[in-house]
């Protein structure tokens, strides 16, 4: 692989002991970047200039430089002699007063340390700078998590900031065995990156791989979780995710628990966790919060609206088409009476439909909040008894999109249910050509292709292929909580044990009352 | 390489779907679905008789609401084999005829006469037509019958299914028959079979929506006796209560209405009652006796007391049992009728044969091929035991409150 221009380092340049210099430098910056701030500090007596600050402006918390920076410093300036290793000391003083400060000897990283929101102080005759920790500015607060909604269950969603997010995780998970293992991705971007796990959870060869194949990314920028999903995942050419995705804390912190690794990026509320299987994107956090049986049902529920949803339209394309015979002779009769009229070929009919509940799925996502009403109004019509009416489709096939599209929705992940959208299209081609007979045959490849698939090692279809009866505990069926004792076999590291024995609660046995 | 294979594989699969040329895919308004049909034998041809659903009109409620034309159509064909009388409807219809939904075959007599053994083999042989259809006997021409509308059922062909699924479970007279039962029947070791005769009462008058228009229709579906089969052709009827003793001994009665009249009722014009019965179990068993074969029938006949007429206490033990030796006789007199009936046509339908050669499987290759004349001399022995377990919700009969 050829690196990219950007990554050939040049030689570091070091810092000038001369003020001017270094000034100089930073000036043609300055002209081009209007957002670098450059203030100079005068020695009061002989008017030459002492210090200068370095910063970006928005990224940096501005009261916090003028309070307890500028201030000390400028107190600090009349008291030594010039040049002294007392002084350099007394400035580190003063920056340590504002966060972590760091010397800084070449241009490189003194530019490394403004984009981070730091400010780098430049003093007259050193050929160091030190950098203090004053990043601040605008973020969007906690708000409620957008795209995984719950009934009961934590409301707050993870930010675009890291620090809030590794935050919000480590309140959850006060155990001194998580780590926190940061990286820098992106050469233009420099985006800080997150490696999150427990230690003795997580298998550290899982672990060891995605640092390793963080390490390998080299790209430009990384604006979003999704670029480092798709340069890590397991299988690049698959519809199928192989990493999770998520913005709950809560959702993170499981997955942590069950000895997965999160990968949180600077910039977006979406975290990783890998590694996972296919089942993971059944699971919602609801499900651990309400009682079991209630859970259970829904997981089931869940199961069935994948396979409606996958299946749905194709099963009424072959049926219709090839296996009238398997209709009860009423259904037939209706839906024929139904057709009556329709000018065109089922296949046709269902694809025309389908694509137009796609295209007013994507607009009602891209579609401004102000006149997201009337996607509603427009789409009810076209999808519905104006479109029967005209004689364009049949009554059957609304409903069978309705359904199907309802259905879709009933999944938990997203990232899934448009793969299953996708798919859904290719069976329908299937059972145009083929009939059921073609539903088998893509049932078939999709079977052999999802049991091909790994994620970090871990196979895709674990509980089901291979069998591991241990985890189906939480697959098809949430057990209560007391009966998941151990953590799921095959992703967790040498810590196995969730609880201790005999967590299931019960009334305290009464002693009868004979005396 | 796991990629590197499954691409071709996928490449391969999609062109697979273009050369199947679609296979036999048909749209479903390409349909022609049939519901009964109807196979008769006139001047030396089959002919094949479709009835149609007209969907628009036999759908409860489809988008443009009930038409006002009839739910069915008919179509008559003829050809000297079946599947050339099949094939001929092209000439004449526009679109497939679907026989996946078909749920009833009316077999005319001169058919059942001529043998309906080509019948089965189309039926078998074809994989469109199922062979779960109930067939029939008629002594009408099948094209009446299965032109004819019905009062509460749209579809015709369902509304005779349901007749006889309906009959079969109430009555226990006639047996449900489907082409699967009776290639069974035929193929057996008797070559006997019995089908339910499908009938037309009243004057002929049908394929008209007015027939629907006054209450009381000029003619009626119903369902008679029975036609008994041998090798594959009809060769007698045989009637209700005959059909009854027959069900009885073939172990096929599971709810039956009996009525009886009670002699030593109080007023002799009024001794009329109905025993019903819920529960059945007929067991036979075969023995030789110096070279005639004996056959023993024990019924053991499980019921209720549902009407009478004359003053029934049912908390007199010796009353009850009175009844019971009634009911008994009255039992008995059915079975030997329906034993009769068969020994008379020399047809073994009640699957002794079976029971011989499973039994004695050496001497039934000497006898197998005159059956027919050991059958006549079967010696036949039935017994019936009965148990009345309710009289009802009252253990009195009102005649008594009433005085």
């Amino acid at each position: 692989m050829k690196p990219t221009q950007e990554s050939v380092k040049p030689q570091p340049v070091p810092l000038s002991s001369r003020l001017e210099d270094n000034l100089a430098r930073l000036q043609h910056s300055e002209q081009t970047r209007s957002d670098i701030v450059l203030r100079l500090i005068h020695d009061s007596i002989t008017g030459s200039k002492e210090f200068a600050l370095v910063y970006i402006e928005g990224l940096v918390d501005i009261a916090s430089i003028n309070e307890s920076l500028v201030r000390p410093l400028m107190s600090a300036m009349s008291g030594f002699e010039e040049s002294t290793e007392e002084r350099f000391t007394e400035i580190r003083n003063c920056a340590a007063a504002t966060g972590p400060s760091e010397i800084i000897e070449d241009i490189d990283a003194l530019w490394q340390q403004i984009m981070q929101g730091n400010t780098v102080i430049l003093a007259e005759g050193f050929n160091r700078a030190i950098s203090a920790g004053t990043s601040g500015g605008e973020y969007r607060s906690l708000t409620e998590p957008t795209t995984q909604n719950v009934i009961r269950g934590p409301k707050e969603a993870f930010t675009e900031n890291l620090r809030t997010n590794t935050s919000l995780i480590s309140r959850r998970l006060k155990s001194p065995k998580l780590r926190v293992e940061d990286k820098v991705i992106g050469v233009q971007t420099q985006t800080n990156v997150s490696v999150v796990y427990l230690e003795g959870i997580a298998e550290a060869s899982v672990v060891k791989e995605i640092h390793k194949r963080l390490d390998h990314i080299d790209i430009d920028a990384i604006l979003e979780s999704g670029y480092i999903e798709e340069l890590i995942e397991d299988a690049a050419l698959s519809p199928f995710p192989t990493i999770f995705n998520t913005e709950r804390p809560d959702v993170a912190t499981a997955g942590l628990l069950d000895g997965r690794v999160a990968i949180i990026v600077d910039g977006t509320p979406f975290v990783l966790l890998a590694p996972i299987t296919f089942f993971s994107f059944f699971q919602s956090s609801e499900d651990y919060y309400q009682r079991f049986y209630i859970a259970s049902f829904w997981r089931m529920l869940r199961f069935g609206a994948f396979f409606v949803s996958l299946l749905l339209p194709s099963l009424y394309i072959a049926i219709t088409t090839y296996h009238p015979e398997m209709l009860p002779t009423t259904l037939l009769i209706s839906l024929v009476a139904q057709r009556e009229g329709v000018p065109f070929p089922a296949l046709i009919e269902a694809f025309m439909m389908e694509i137009t509940f796609e295209i007013l799925r994507e607009a009602g996502v891209r579609m401004p909040k102000a006149i997201g009403a009337a996607i509603s109004i427009v789409g009810a019509l076209v999808l519905g008894q104006a479109a029967v009416e005209a004689g364009l489709i049949s009554a059957a096939m609304v409903i069978i999109v309705s359904f199907t599209a309802i259905s879709n929705f009933v999944l938990p992940s997203t990232n899934l249910s448009v793969t299953v959208g996708l798919i859904r299209f290719l069976l329908m081609l299937l059972a145009g050509g083929l009939g059921l007979y073609g539903i088998m045959v893509g049932l078939m490849v999709l079977c052999i292709h999802l049991a091909s698939l790994r994620s970090f090692g871990v196979p895709y279809l674990m509980p089901l292929a291979p069998l591991v009866w241990k985890n189906l505990k939480d697959v098809f069926i949430r057990l209560p909580l007391w009966k998941m004792r151990t953590r799921p076999a095959g992703v967790t590291g040498p810590n196995r044990i969730r609880e201790g024995k005999d967590q299931k609660p019960a009334p305290p046995k009464v002693k009868s009352r004979k005396e | 390489m796991a990629k590197k294979k499954f691409i071709p594989v996928l490449c391969w699969l999609c062109l697979m779907s273009t050369l199947s040329g679609c296979w036999h895919q048909t749209e479903l308004t390409d349909l022609a679905i049939v519901s009964a049909s109807g196979v008769n034998w006139k001047d030396k041809q089959w002919e094949l008789t479709y009835q149609l659903l007209t969907p628009a009109n036999a759908s409860a409620n489809a988008s443009g609401g009930p038409g006002s034309g009839p739910p069915i159509s008919v179509l008559s064909t003829q050809g000297e084999t079946l599947r050339k009388a099949f094939s001929n409807n092209e000439m004449e219809n526009t679109r497939h005829l679907h026989l996946g939904n078909s749920r009833v075959v009316v077999i005319g007599e001169a058919a059942a006469k001529y043998g309906l053994n080509s019948l089965i083999d189309a039926y078998l042989r074809n994989p469109q037509a199922r062979e779960t259809v109930d067939v029939f006997v008629s002594k009408r021409d099948p094209r009446l019958l299965v032109s004819q509308l019905m009062y509460l059922e749209k579809n015709t062909g369902e509304g005779i299914h349901k007749l006889i699924d309906k009959e079969n479970k109430a009555t226990s007279i006639l047996p449900k028959v489907n082409m699967f039962d009776l290639a069974n029947q035929l193929a057996g070791s008797s070559k006997c079979a019995i089908i339910p005769e499908l009938m037309l009462s009243g004057s002929v008058e049908t394929g008209s929506t007015k027939a629907l228009e006054t209450t009381i229709s000029a003619s009626k579906l119903k369902l008679g006796g029975l036609a008994v089969l041998k090798s594959g052709k009809l060769t007698g009827w045989l009637n209700q209560d005959e059909a009854l003793g027959i069900a009885f001994i073939r172990n096929r009665v599971k709810q039956a209405v009996i009525p009886f009249s009670f002699p030593e009722a109080d007023n002799e014009n009024r001794n009329g009652a109905t025993f019903e019965i819920s529960a059945n179990s007929t067991s036979l068993k075969m023995r030789r006796e110096q070279g005639k074969i004996i056959v023993d029938a024990t019924l053991k006949v499980e019921g209720m007391i549902t009407d009478t007429e004359f003053k029934l206490d049912a908390t007199d033990p010796g009353h009850v049992q009175k009844l019971e030796q009634i009911i008994k006789k009255q039992l008995l007199d059915i079975v030997w009728q329906g034993w009769n009936g068969v020994h008379e046509l020399k047809a073994d339908v009640v699957g002794f044969a079976e029971m011989f050669r499973r039994k004695y499987p050496k001497e039934w290759r000497q006898i197998e091929d005159q059956w027919e004349n050991v059958f006549a001399d079967i010696e036949f022995k039935p017994t019936v035991q009965i148990t009345i377990e309710r009289v009802g919700l009252t253990n009195q009969s009102y005649q008594e409150f009433v005085e």
